[in-house]
């Protein structure tokens, strides 16, 4: 009995001593990379990390140094032929390994887009220690130059620009938070389109030491530009911020968003609206001789929030013609997006899988030639626009200024 | 030197010199002689243990009525007419037996009993005069409560049947008594409720008390060791407690206790892992917070076994588990230290499990003394000096509190070994070898019986019945049956149903006013 217990305990001591630890990682042996950028030079691959220091981030006790003076992360690059090996390559320069498991953002550089994403997602993908859900970004600079640039509110900035693009995405809808999972998607999809936010640095010199953080204002700072068009891969155009809305209405992305509008026929953009919910319907229809139209209705409700105009609101047919303003506004935003989409040939508002999933049959004789197709489909728009709420203060303050008024 | 007799001798001069030689020559055996006046001869013979004996009621039970006796009672009677006079009319004691072996007469004088004997006659009487000095009824040190009863049991036997027989007034609580061991002559009594205790368990402890076969019972341990269905596990599958209204609760349960003299802490079998995690109070106390505790207590018997081999493992193997700010503040903490996180945790739990046992051993007056060293010099100038991490300080703290919070101090102790093991496997394997042992262990948990009753019970095998009071405790009136297996099969009605209680429905004062 005590034999073989004895000699069960042996085995188990073993086990753990050759089978164990291999995959052990200390803290204090990891880089923890916030966010990483992806450029291309002469064929070769140019990474770039941004690595948090954590002994000049928390001022907890214990780490060696305090927090203030020290610059939180530091930013290299390494180059190689393929994505892994300039990774390796950081070995030869860094004494700590490179964790991409906490990594928040991704920037690619235009050059890098054009020549075609699918290396990095296939790194992404494939690696277990690097998340899918990253936030992928375009810049039409150097990636590099993103990530050294610091953020005086957020001192991680690679964390910094994630909570941005995720702010704006959530209460701005202007720009899209894109995840590595859902351009992979939407790339493999029927469209073969994706987009992609852009991130810029505005304004000059770089604020790349705290001491220049330290002040109240910066000289230049990180903010987010453009939408790019990606089609199959590879980047082809860019849309602005009002064909970006188009195509958030058009795929029923739309979550809170601030519309100015004009409440005359023609006239300065004086009020603004502030579009709570949101819901389109897209509906394929087939014409006679074979070409496609879509109908997009989109029902959008929300709050005045702002007018110049002296207004009665409390007449419904006033409000009804701020309503019709406001559909107006939204399609002509959406009309801008189909116009951009067509300009660039890419399908990027999603017809193709709409017309897929309604007409399967037919979609599978005109898939080869969609990219000649799609810029002469037909669109219907239909917008209507509801205002729940005109804010605690029914008239316009001018009208109160107005010597009739009270 | 001449055999040693086996009944007692016929002269009362030769039994007592047999006493003398069997005893030695110890200060505090009295022997007292009582002979007719003006005869030499003496007729009879007292002996007891001094520091046995109840003083008292030796001195005014037996020795004044044997004085007072007149002249011619000691000349008319024969020591057959004495020793019925002795027996029937003179001593004042209500516990008498009458012993003839001489094995009996010392066996009997140890246990505190005062002998009389007579000359020529051998019958010996055994008064019981048991006494002496002993600790009263206390507050139980080791399970105090808020609410409830304050008593504890002592190291005297009696007391402590007394204490359960005050209890459970019922005919039906059965007293068995056992000696056991071959030089301490230990009492051992087993307790249980006829028609309520399975009467095949109560057959099983008596069978293996019975084989027991050693010098010396001190305390309950060395019964639970001997009696338990399994030794190499870290699990006790007998429960102790201090409290009588505890055993008392577990007798009426269907549970058998097994009280030892010498020791308050009384054994209670069969038992199922989930009784570990129940406390007194928690009857006491109103329903929803006394399952609330219930739930806390089986959340801190998970994280004292588990928290250091967690942090061990998600530190070291997978930080991507962990928040973002979290793992940049734990990594800014690990910047200074010099041991993987293993090495500092084994660090940490053997300093604190160093900390404990002294705290246990060393005097009262010192305690303070400890405490501060320990919070002080451990705590904050291990850290400021860069030996550990602060969070590993709290880790650990928070585990040695988590184990103080289980009401049983065998299962914290179980809880506090297998904590060790698994911080070896999830300092080598990660969350994978944790879960592993945690595999382990729940399979080792399912084979474990308890006098022939499955150690998870109420769960595997399930019964949904008794749930009622296993990770929550229902109201008392919603609990009508009692744990099925342990107690006897037609015995598990405990009370009647339905005994919700409502208002009734009609409102007195405001009779009328309902339409």
């Amino acid at each position: 009995m005590t034999g073989k217990m004895v000699r069960i305990a042996l085995v188990l001591a073993l086990a753990i001593i050759t089978a164990g630890c291999w995959d052990r990682k200390e803290l204090n042996e990891l880089a923890i990379t916030s966010a990483t950028g992806f450029d291309v030079q002469d064929n070769q691959w140019i990474i770039s990390y941004q690595v948090i220091i954590p002994s000049s981030i928390s001022s907890g006790m214990g780490g060696a140094g305090s927090s203030s003076g020290h610059s939180p992360v530091t930013v290299y690059s390494t180059k190689g032929r393929t994505i892994r090996e300039a990774v390796a390559h950081s070995l030869l320069e860094s004494p700590r390994r490179l964790y991409f498991a906490h990594n928040r953002v991704m920037v690619v550089s235009e050059r890098a887009a054009k020549k075609g994403l699918s290396p990095i997602l296939d790194v992404y993908f494939r690696q277990p220690d690097s998340r899918e859900t990253v936030n992928m970004l375009v810049t039409k600079g150097s990636p590099k130059r993103i990530l050294e640039q610091l953020m005086p509110s957020s001192r991680i900035s690679g964390q910094g620009i994630q909570e941005i693009i995720s702010l704006q995405s959530e209460n701005g809808s202007l720009l899209p938070a894109v995840k590595i999972y859902e351009y992979g998607s939407s790339i493999v999809g029927d469209a073969r389109s994706a987009l992609l936010p852009e991130i810029l640095v505005s304004g000059s010199p770089d604020v790349t030491t705290t001491e220049q953080t330290n002040k109240t204002s910066q000289p230049s700072k990180l903010r987010l530009g453009q939408l790019a068009i990606m089609k199959e891969d590879k980047l082809v155009g860019w849309l602005n911020h009002r064909e970006s809305l188009g195509v958030a209405f058009i795929t029923n992305k739309v979550n809170t968003v601030n519309i100015a509008f004009s409440c005359e026929e023609s006239g300065d953009k004086n009020s603004t609206f502030e579009l709570l919910r949101s819901k389109t319907k897209v509906e394929p229809k087939q014409g006679d001789g074979g070409g496609f139209t879509i109908s997009i209705a989109v029902d959008a409700y929300g709050t005045l929030e702002e007018t110049e105009c002296p207004l009665d609101l409390h007449k419904p047919e006033v409000i009804a013609g701020l309503e019709k303003q406001l559909a107006k506004e939204i399609e002509g935003s959406i009309r801008a997006a189909l116009l951009a989409s067509r300009r660039h040939k890419s399908d990027v508002l999603g017809f193709a899988s709409v017309i897929h999933r309604k007409f399967p049959k037919q979609w599978e004789a005109v898939k080869d030639e969609w990219d000649d197709l799609f810029p002469m489909v037909e669109m219907e728009t239909k917008v209507s626009v509801t205002i729940e709420r005109v804010g605690v203060s029914n008239k316009s303050f001018k009208e109160l200024e107005s010597p009739e008024g009270e | 030197m001449k055999k040693k007799p086996t009944r007692i001798p016929n002269t009362i001069q030769e039994t007592a010199s047999w006493i003398q030689d069997q005893l030695g020559a110890s200060p505090d055996i009295i022997l007292r002689a009582y002979s007719a006046e003006g005869a030499g001869a003496e007729r009879v013979v007292l002996v007891y243990i001094d520091s046995l004996v109840d003083n008292d009621t030796v001195n005014s039970k037996i020795v004044r009525p044997i004085q007072e006796l007149s002249e011619e009672a000691f000349e008319r009677f024969d020591e057959r007419g004495l020793y019925a006079l002795m027996k029937d009319r003179i001593l004042g004691v209500g516990s008498i037996a009458e012993i003839d072996t001489f094995d009996h007469v010392i066996q009997s004088l140890l246990e505190g009993n005062t002998i009389i004997l007579v000359d020529g006659y051998q019958t010996a009487l055994a008064a019981q005069t048991a006494g002496g000095d002993e600790r009263g009824v206390e507050e139980p040190t080791s399970q105090t409560v808020i609410r409830g009863p304050k008593e504890g049991f002592t190291e005297n036997i009696k007391t402590n049947m007394s204490l359960l027989r005050r209890r459970i007034k019922s005919p039906k609580l059965r007293f068995v008594q056992q000696k056991i061991g071959e030089v301490t002559q230990t009492s051992v009594v087993i307790v249980y409720l006829d028609g309520i205790a399975n009467q095949k368990i109560v057959k099983e402890i008596t069978r293996r008390l019975s084989t027991i076969d050693t010098d010396s019972i001190l305390e309950s341990g060395y019964i639970e060791e001997f009696i338990q269905d399994r030794t190499y596990t870290p699990f006790p599958t007998l429960q102790n407690s201090e409290r009588p209204d505890g055993i008392a609760a577990g007798i009426l349960e269907g549970q058998i206790a097994i009280i030892v003299d010498g020791t308050p802490f009384v054994l209670l079998a069969p038992v199922t892992f989930n009784r570990f995690f129940q406390s007194s109070e928690d009857y006491y106390q109103r329903f929803d917070i006394a399952s609330f505790l219930r739930l806390i207590r089986y959340g801190s018997f998970l994280a004292s076994m588990l928290l250091p081999s967690l942090y061990i493992a998600i530190t070291t193997f997978h930080q991507e588990m962990i928040p973002t700010t979290l793992l940049i503040s734990l990594a800014a903490q690990r910047e200074g230290t010099p041991f993987p996180a293993i090495v500092e945790a084994f660090i940490m739990e053997i300093t604190f499990e160093v900390l404990r046992e002294a705290g246990v051993r060393m005097p009262r007056a010192i305690g303070s003394a400890i405490s501060i060293v320990g919070a002080l010099v451990l705590g904050q100038a291990a850290v400021q000096a860069g030996l550990v991490s602060a969070a590993m300080v709290i880790v650990v703290s928070f585990t040695a509190i988590a184990n103080f919070v289980i009401p049983s101090m065998n299962m914290a102790a179980a809880s506090r070994l297998i904590r060790f093991g698994l911080m070896i496997l999830g300092g080598t394997f990660g969350l994978f070898g944790i879960m592993s042992g945690l595999m382990f262990m729940l399979i080792h948990m399912a084979g474990l019986r308890s006098f022939g009753i499955p150690y998870l019970l109420p769960v595997s095998p399930l019964s949904i019945n008794n749930l009622k009071d296993v990770f929550i405790r229902a109201p008392w009136w919603r609990m009508s049956k009692r744990p099925t297996l342990v107690s006897e099969p037609e015995a598990e009605t405990r009370q009647g149903k339905s005994q919700k209680p409502e208002p009734p429905n009609t409102d007195p004062a405001h009779e009328g006013d309902r339409g």
